[in-house]
């Protein structure tokens, strides 16, 4: 199991899901995080091997960003663009990524690969012959098309920026896979190729059908339960889950936002510091930086504060529980855009004041439309399916598949 | 038929060119004597351009958590365990969980012999599978093991007990994380040095750049990589001036030719090496905040001593390092 981009603990949990799955069916499980350090907020049984997954950050150094948009317009025009922000327009890093997984995965000999925004992963795996299955939410699994599909769709189809894209990704893989010894690409869209497609998401937060062409969702593989039971501040309000980054450029805005609303607040940010504690805590609002049992956590929300990450905020929808989004960066627009589409919550411009943000943390409590929207979405199937049970039905497919 | 000897070739930082040019050094001449190299590091870029084309890349496991990190929430750093605390070594979680992941990756090369070059966490989590261990590198990142580790700032002359601090933090890490790796019997940490320890110790720095200048805890080998370095420096430097950042490998080949320094430093490491080059009396250094009137002024300081050293002057000791004393010295290490 590999996980090269994104941050949070989202990719991680799904892997945490599918490793229980497969190891109660007998499969040996090795995972490859790019980073380590989250696999410690879950339990893992002892046979579970961690290694690191070869990636390339931006704080590593190397190629400075040259992917720049004018201004006031969004930078990541497609998936092509997220790729050449992760250096693979450089074509010796993306090589040397390349070899790196080689090494590991020649090691390892897996049976099947399952990548979670795992893409030169999944490149060297096809490569290798070893099948793969991708398997994440709308920006993992991406739609695919020649140039690849907009990203900020609303925007417009910006066509020939798409391309220029697309072109500059597949020098940057031609170049790598000269080096490697590999074949070139054809098409942006071969680095998201895989032999089986899991979207693990509702369908109010698939890009697919937000853009009319929607697509199968195979229901959430979120961690509901795995953390530490709520510990609501006393009193009377409703009571408002949050989950946050402290190091996010809004979060300060937020906590005071949460701060003043009047409700009883559950924030939980990973990472917070004691001063984020000593700053922000009060008997109405109370700062955790472990992970909550969601499932013991959002029935008692009446709002959930997210940056729109999908985790949190797909399980708020599923438990009924509308959300308010202050997005960090585009995938988490998309996913505010979903659930705003929906009417099950709202979206925090960038530009947003704090007066704002309170004023849409008001609406949110008292607007019973956003409670309605949300409820309707927990009726779906679809989010009363169990994490357990998408997970069943991937391990049966990769079974059939390896039988085959 | 029995099988070439192998080496693993280890760096953890993902911004050292020089310490991947000394590894290339070592895996040509491990190479000629028939050994085969696999390379582990965090920069895959930097190791797909140092490391020979044929050679297993392994990705260097490490805090995920530290790239990310804004620099207000990053670890004041005061000493050596300091730069320890800052990769992740003060969460006992994420130190087993990294020094796993390198017994992983010895496990699947089976080296006979480890090259650390700024791998301290590949560095012990060789020598707790009782891996042979080489330390390699400058004279920052080849520490003298003491208790506590070194301060870094060693001019304040202070007890520092933000110092202390971090040091009692790693090693209540280590010992938390310590039962949950392959170890030796017995295998006990007394203080976060015991962690650093290693058979052979080599420094690839000019002598002048020691600090404390005699050390016995380690061997001196001279610069190796650093030698012929391009030394390109600022035009406006004057005669008999070498002007630049405090990189160790122009600082080296400055040094070696015998020039005065004026220096520029642009991160913590050259602050250090420029701070104890202007006590030795062998630079100027110039910071950021300087005024263009003091910049000047030191500038003219730089040129004026310079031109007060006579042009028949002996040179400082320049050692000159050998890679065929290192590779012999390896050699022995994995013999016993």
């Amino acid at each position: 199991m590999a996980w090269e981009l994104g941050a949070g603990l989202g990719h991680v949990g799904k892997l945490h899901l599918l490793a229980s799955a497969f190891l109660a069916r007998g499969w040996r499980v090795t995972l490859a995080l790019s980073q380590l350090n989250k696999a410690c907020y879950f339990e893992w049984p002892d046979e579970v091997q961690f290694w690191q997954a070869p990636f390339w950050h931006r704080g590593l150094g190397g190629a400075p960003r040259e992917i720049e948009a004018p201004a006031g317009r969004v930078r990541s025009v497609n998936m092509s663009t997220v790729l050449l922000e992760t250096n693979w327009k450089d074509g010796v890093a993306l090589s040397g990524q390349g070899r790196a997984w080689r090494t590991l995965l020649g090691h390892l000999k897996p049976t099947l690969l399952l990548a979670d925004y795992a893409p030169v992963a999944m490149w060297m795996a096809r490569a290798m012959s070893v099948p793969v299955a991708n398997v994440g939410i709308s920006m993992s699994v991406p739609l695919l098309d020649d140039p690849m599909p907009p990203l900020a769709w609303w925007l417009g189809p910006r066509l020939n920026e798409r391309r220029a894209h697309d072109q500059r990704l597949l020098e940057g893989v031609e170049s790598a896979a000269r080096v490697l010894g590999l074949p070139p690409w054809q098409r942006a869209a071969q680095a998201w190729q895989a032999d089986l497609d899991v979207l693990c998401t509702l369908p109010v937060f698939d890009y697919g059908a937000m853009q009319a062409r929607p697509r199968e969702c195979w229901g959430l593989l979120e961690q509901p339960s795995a953390g530490e039971q709520p510990d609501w501040p006393r009193g009377d309000g409703p009571c408002v889950f949050a989950y946050l980054q402290p190091h996010a450029t809004r979060f300060a805005m937020a906590m005071q936002a949460l701060a003043d609303c009047g409700a009883r607040v559950l924030v939980v940010a990973p990472g917070a510091t004691a001063a984020d504690q000593a700053r922000w805590g009060t008997p109405r609002l109370r700062l955790c930086t472990r992970p909550l049992d969601m499932s013991a956590t959002l029935p008692a929300a009446r709002l959930a504060v997210t940056h729109g990450n999908h985790g949190t905020t797909a399980l708020a929808l599923a438990h009924g529980v509308p959300v308010l989004a202050l997005p960090e960066h585009l995938e988490h627009t998309c996913n505010a855009r979903g659930l705003q589409q929906a009417g099950a919550g709202a979206l925090v411009g960038k530009q947003s004041t704090l007066a704002e943000v309170a004023d849409l943390l008001r609406e949110g409590l008292e607007q019973p439309s956003w409670r309605a929207a949300a409820l309707e979405v927990a009726r779906h199937p679809l989010s009363r399916t169990p994490p357990s049970a998408v997970a069943t039905r991937l391990l049966d497919a990769c079974e059939a598949w390896r039988r085959a | 038929m029995t099988r070439a000897p192998r080496a693993l070739l280890a760096q953890e930082r993902g911004d050292s060119d020089d310490a991947l040019a000394r590894l290339r050094l070592v895996d040509d001449g491990l190479a000629q004597a028939g050994w085969r190299c696999a390379w582990a590091g965090r920069d895959l870029a930097a190791l797909q351009r140092a490391a020979p084309a044929d050679a297993d890349l392994w990705a260097a496991p490490y805090d995920g958590e530290v790239p990310r990190r804004p620099l207000a929430a990053r670890v004041a750093q005061v000493s050596h365990a300091s730069l320890l605390l800052s990769q992740g070594w003060g969460d006992a979680d994420v130190l087993a969980g990294i020094l796993r992941s390198w017994q992983h990756i010895l496990q699947a090369v089976q080296p006979d012999l480890v090259v650390a070059d700024g791998a301290p966490a590949a560095q012990w989590a060789a020598t707790l599978l009782g891996m042979p261990v080489a330390q390699l590198g400058n004279e920052f990142s080849v520490p003298v093991l003491a208790q506590p580790l070194p301060a870094l700032r060693w001019w304040t002359g202070e007890h520092d007990a933000l110092a202390d601090a971090h040091e009692r933090q790693v090693l209540a890490a280590l010992h938390q994380a310590l039962p949950q790796l392959h170890r030796p019997a017995g295998y006990t940490i007394g203080c976060v040095a015991d962690v650093l320890r290693a058979p052979l110790r080599c420094i690839t720095s000019h002598a002048l750049l020691l600090r404390p200048p005699q050390r016995t805890d380690a061997l001196l080998l001279g610069p190796l990589a650093e030698r012929g370095a391009d030394t390109a420096q600022a035009s406006s430097a004057p005669p008999g001036v070498w002007e630049g950042p405090a990189g160790h490998r122009e600082v080296c080949a400055a040094l070696a030719r015998g020039d005065f320094l004026l220096l520029r430093p642009v991160d913590l490491e050259q602050w250090l090496r420029a701070r104890w080059l202007e006590e030795s009396g062998l630079a100027v250094v110039i910071t950021p905040s300087d005024s263009p009137q003091a910049q000047a002024a030191s500038i003219a300081r730089a040129a004026r001593i310079a031109g007060e050293r006579s042009p028949g002057r002996p040179r400082p000791a320049a050692p000159t390092g050998d890679v065929m004393q290192l590779l012999s010295h390896l050699q022995a290490l994995a013999d016993t």
